[in-house]
């Protein structure tokens, strides 16, 4: 075989490639300062000054306003309160999400993959998306009790299905050209699924996983509210019944904190694992 | 010399192998005999069949360039597919150099229509992971993606993802995966199709010259009359799921674009075959 000089064959090389190394303080900088950031910062100000002018109109009692929240979040720190609350609400969250994740990123790729487990599946899953999962309480508590079971499973049923149903979609929806490229070079069935089919379903399995972090996270709450009344719903729950709104902000400001990081973490898994994609949802 | 298309055309009716080279003893190549493919779909109350090859016949020589050639619909893609093991025939063989073909393998390299390249990898991690499911062994695997991507033109490409690369680059990765197999054919399903005229021109001149360099058995499925002629040996004509004919390129190589214009002989040529499609 002769290997007739690339550059002489292929003309010219088709654009001009040129590699420059970022100094890391500058990819930091640029993290943190950005036009989009500016702009977050200056929407939320505005909304802290709206809050702030409301609050101090109606009355602490009413709606406290941010500048008592820090005393009210200092007590809570002080007392322990939020910090014993917060584990025990991230401990049912993340005990359940976990599940979730596992039973609807499998099942959910045995349905895709499988075209009869799909067939066969689909109406479950569909009726079991469904029912509403707060319906269930009364049967929950018969089942599970009051304790940290019930709140994992009401976790895990909030978020289940939208991890299974997006791993599904995406296994269904990989581009059988790449399943047939793949099949033409030699590739067997576990080649096609560790190779193929669990790269090009990532996108819409992420999809799913952050989908399914909202859930999860009003699943926790709902738990705590309707069962044994514990975790941060628990705290908003007593800081109502006492009428400290300046408390019941501040766990809602740790739920909304909870929120973004668990989405930001996903979104950093994501851009990790799939660096080509913009992902379905965008 | 130039066979008429009516010389062939009954050449072909009457034996179909006849036409097509050496006589059946001579196994090599790609050699296709009376395939057909049928699908069935229910509605209702209803059997709907299609029947996308009716009764197909062909033969490609080793080392030989043929073009498969006829309007959208009359069964080329389909033709390629059976040979790649893709696509299970209703009835009829297909053998590779004597071997009965039963389902993919790696005798057979394959170019799509679009470039199939993973997203997630990079430019020499796509060639290389084909390399793997051909169970290349391990070392030979990247010294080869390398000298494949040289060979189209992409050595300084490798770590690319296939998103960065125009869509001619990405189809030069996927030839350049195709050959990377050493396979004994090459099956290519219009694989310049989607690419702008300047780049199909560069890829098809690019074409010839690597299979100058390392000849082999091609089948190349195109609806472009002038990229058969510029291409090939031999073009066959499809049509409704049938070979309808099968004509000789008697147009000596090198070829050019503008040759093939002036040359009265492949003109005629083109004007016949034209004139079947």
């Amino acid at each position: 075989m002769t290997t007739t000089a690339a550059d002489a064959s292929a003309g010219p090389a088709p654009v001009l490639i040129e590699r420059e190394q970022i100094p890391l303080s500058t990819v930091i900088r640029r993290m943190l300062v950005s036009r989009t950031r500016f702009v977050q910062l200056g929407f939320l100000l505005v909304i802290l000054v709206g809050w702030e002018i409301a609050g101090r109109q109606m009355g602490t009692f009413f709606l406290a306003p941010p500048s008592t929240l820090w005393a009210a979040s200092g007590e809570m720190i002080a007392s322990g309160e939020l910090v014993s609350a917060l584990l025990d609400s991230l401990s049912s969250l993340l005990v359940g999400y976990s599940i979730a994740i596992v039973v609807g990123v499998c099942v959910g790729f045995l349905m895709g993959w499988y075209r009869v487990v799909g067939k066969v599946l689909d109406p479950f899953v569909s009726a079991g998306y469904v029912i509403p999962t707060a319906g269930l309480v009364p049967v929950f508590i018969i089942w599970f009790g009051l304790g940290f079971n019930a709140r994992v499973v009401t976790v895990f049923l909030f978020c289940v299905f939208e991890i299974l149903i997006s791993t599904y979609t995406g296994v269904k929806n990989i581009d059988p050209l790449l399943i047939n490229a793949a099949r033409a070079f030699g590739a067997n069935r576990w080649e096609l699924f560790s190779r193929v089919a669990s790269r090009a379903s990532l996108p819409y399995i992420f999809a799913g996983l952050r989908m399914g972090a909202s859930r999860a996270v009003k699943g926790m709450i709902i738990a705590e509210l309707l069962f044994a009344v514990t975790g941060l719903g628990g705290l908003i729950q007593n800081a109502a019944n006492y009428y400290r709104t300046d408390k019941v902000f501040v766990v809602v400001i740790v739920l909304a904190v909870i929120g973004v990081a668990l989405a930001a973490l996903i979104q950093w898994l994501e851009s990790r694992a799939t660096p080509w994609s913009t992902g379905p949802s965008h | 010399m130039l066979y008429t298309i009516d010389h062939v055309t009954s050449q072909q009716l009457t034996n179909p192998l006849a036409a097509a080279g050496p006589g059946p003893s001579a196994a090599g190549g790609i050699r296709v005999a009376g395939l057909v493919k049928t699908y069935e779909r229910t509605t209702g109350r209803e059997i709907v069949r299609t029947h996308a090859l009716e009764q197909v016949d062909l033969h490609v020589a080793p080392n030989e360039f043929v073009s498969l050639v006829g309007p959208s619909g009359c069964g080329k893609t389909t033709v390629l597919k059976v040979i790649a093991g893709l696509l299970d025939p209703t009835s009829g063989t297909v053998t590779i150099d004597g071997a009965r073909v039963t389902g993919p393998g790696t005798d057979r390299g394959v170019v799509f229509q679009q470039p199939a390249l993973m997203p997630w990898l990079s430019v020499i991690d796509n060639v290389t992971l084909a390399l793997r499911f051909a169970k290349v062994p391990k070392r030979e695997r990247v010294p080869r993606a390398e000298r494949y991507l040289a060979l189209v033109g992409l050595a300084d490409f490798h770590d690319h993802f296939p998103g960065e690369l125009s869509g001619g680059m990405q189809q030069r990765v996927g030839i350049a995966r195709a050959l990377a197999l050493e396979p004994r054919v090459l099956l290519m399903d219009e694989p310049f199709g989607a690419l702008d005229a300047i780049t199909r021109q560069h890829m098809q001149t690019e074409l010839v010259r690597i299979w100058e360099d390392e000849r082999r058995s091609v089948l190349f499925v195109t609806h472009s009359l002038d990229e058969a002629l510029l291409l090939s040996d031999r073009i066959v004509v499809m049509e409704r799921g049938r070979v309808a004919a099968s004509v000789d390129v008697p147009i000596d190589r090198p070829r050019t674009r503008l040759g093939l214009l002036e040359d009265p002989a492949a003109r005629r040529l083109r004007a016949s075959l034209e004139e079947m499609l």
